[in-house]
């Protein structure tokens, strides 16, 4: 293994996701090459000072203030007289909310989420669906952000 | 002299026949298929990401015994602390970087081994013989000879005691694959049954998944479908219809040889309907006015074998 192999490699080997054979190898270089055993001790000590960094908290006036600027942001659209019609279907639509919002709260369970989202099958989803299931089958792993969108 | 030498082949002979397998291939390959379902382990275990490429997912698999299943993703670290359990009534898999939880509320149960067994034995000769150690365990291993050449050879070692596939390798053109691998294996004595219930964290956003329904026939399928689906009745390389799911998306008609999973997803070619989401354009295509594609863990040589078959057969209707 030549410098560069292994300095592309180091952030790899550091958070154990190379194969038996290249966490051999790049241990290898390492023990012998002083420039990749630096570079090496360079990544090793960010990725430390990385991991103990505290995530940034927004100030409390944050939120208040994001939604002030996006709904300034949008022109206010022109009032119309509302027909009682017009009233009452919003009236139904709010109470079918209500009673549909009531409804999804005693389905969930105890974690409380923060949304609930229905959607199509996808075909990454599905087939990892089918690896769970078969006992001859890949790994099942759904990539989850992309579930079903 | 002549004596003790005919001794000592009978003692050879009788040691030989000790160590060869008393069951059939074929029967410790049936009861590999159920063993997930009902044996007590805790197992670390390494799985091809995809079944052809090279990059690889270590995992901690639990099996309570009862038909409940829970995997906990290890390595690579963008999957990792990943859980997936299968609990016999959904599946459910929780992302706890993205703080998501998707639950498939009607997950299909696996399909009768009958039906594997069937293919493994009309596609593959099989023999099987007594090996080294897979995890301190003593395993069996059965090597599996395609009938059908291009199709690669399988070699699935299977925990002697329980019948669970400990490494399973797949070997074609003298390419040799390791799909599964076992590095640990343990029996506990029993599993809380916490283990496999949904994670529980604040903040979790839910995805549910329309469960896909299985269909037995074309007509049954057309009836829930806003088209008329096309189930294929001459498939290469030893591949037959195993199943089909209907679900918002389309049709997923599952095809096996024994071994290699093959799905044929099917929807309407008219830009109405969107499909099966994850597939390009150049991904599927078009025939009798569906839009299809074929996609499985099997090499791309043999999916473009099914491609051109489906093409041909569709043409000669």
């Amino acid at each position: 293994m030549n410098c560069r192999i292994a300095k592309a490699k180091i952030s790899e080997y550091l958070d154990s996701e190379l194969s038996g054979h290249d966490m051999m190898a790049v241990r290898h270089h390492l023990s012998k090459c002083t420039a990749c055993e630096q570079e090496f001790e360079i990544v090793s000590n960010l990725k430390q000072r990385i991991g103990q960094m505290k995530c940034a908290e927004p100030a409390p006036e944050f939120e208040s203030k994001l939604f002030d600027a996006v709904l300034n942001s949008a022109p206010a659209p022109a009032r119309r007289p509302i027909s009682i019609w017009r009233y009452a279907a919003v009236t139904a639509m709010a109470s079918a909310l209500v009673v549909l919002g009531v409804l999804q709260f005693f389905d969930q369970p105890r974690s409380a989420p923060i949304a609930q989202d229905s959607r199509s099958m996808d075909v990454a989803t599905d087939q990892a669906l089918q690896g769970s299931l078969d006992p001859f089958g890949s790994a099942p792993v759904i990539t989850v952000s992309n579930a079903g969108r | 002299m002549r004596v003790d030498r005919f001794f000592l082949t009978v003692v050879l002979a009788a040691a030989v026949s000790a160590c060869a397998v008393a069951q059939s291939p074929i029967d410790i390959l049936r009861k590999s298929i159920d063993a997930r379902r009902n044996t007590l382990a805790s197992l670390i275990q390494s799985q091809s990401l995809v079944p052809t490429s090279e990059e690889r997912i270590l995992m901690k698999v639990e099996l309570d015994g009862k038909g409940r299943i829970r995997r906990t993703m290890l390595q690579p670290l963008r999957f990792q602390g990943q859980v997936m359990i299968d609990d016999g009534k959904s599946i459910l898999a929780f992302a706890p970087d993205a703080k998501e939880l998707t639950v498939m509320s009607s997950a299909i149960r696996p399909l009768a081994s009958a039906f594997r067994i069937e293919q493994i034995s009309k596609n593959y000769r099989l023999s099987a013989r007594k090996v080294e150690p897979i995890a301190g365990r003593t395993t069996v291993l059965i090597t599996c000879r395609p009938v059908h050449k291009g199709m690669p050879w399988r070699r699935v070692s299977v925990d002697q005691k329980t019948s669970l596939p400990l490494r399973i390798v797949s070997t074609l053109d003298s390419k040799a694959t390791t799909l599964l691998d076992t590095l640990s294996f343990d029996e506990p004595k029993s599993m809380p049954d916490s283990l496999f219930r949904a994670p529980q964290a604040s903040e979790v956003k839910i995805i549910r998944l329309a469960g896909p329904t299985r269909v037995q026939s074309e007509e049954e399928a057309a009836e829930r479908l806003d088209f008329r689906p096309w189930v294929p009745k001459g498939l290469p390389m030893g591949f037959a219809a195993e199943a089909m799911e209907v679900n918002s998306s389309g049709l997923a008609i599952r095809l096996t040889d024994g071994f290699h999973s093959v799905t044929l997803y099917q929807w309407d070619a008219s830009a109405k309907t969107p499909g099966f989401g994850g597939l390009s354009d150049s991904d599927s295509f078009v025939s009798r006015g569906l839009r299809m594609a074929v996609i499985g863990d099997v090499p791309e040589s043999i999916v473009q074998r099914i491609i051109e078959n489906l093409r041909k057969e569709s043409l000669n209707l």
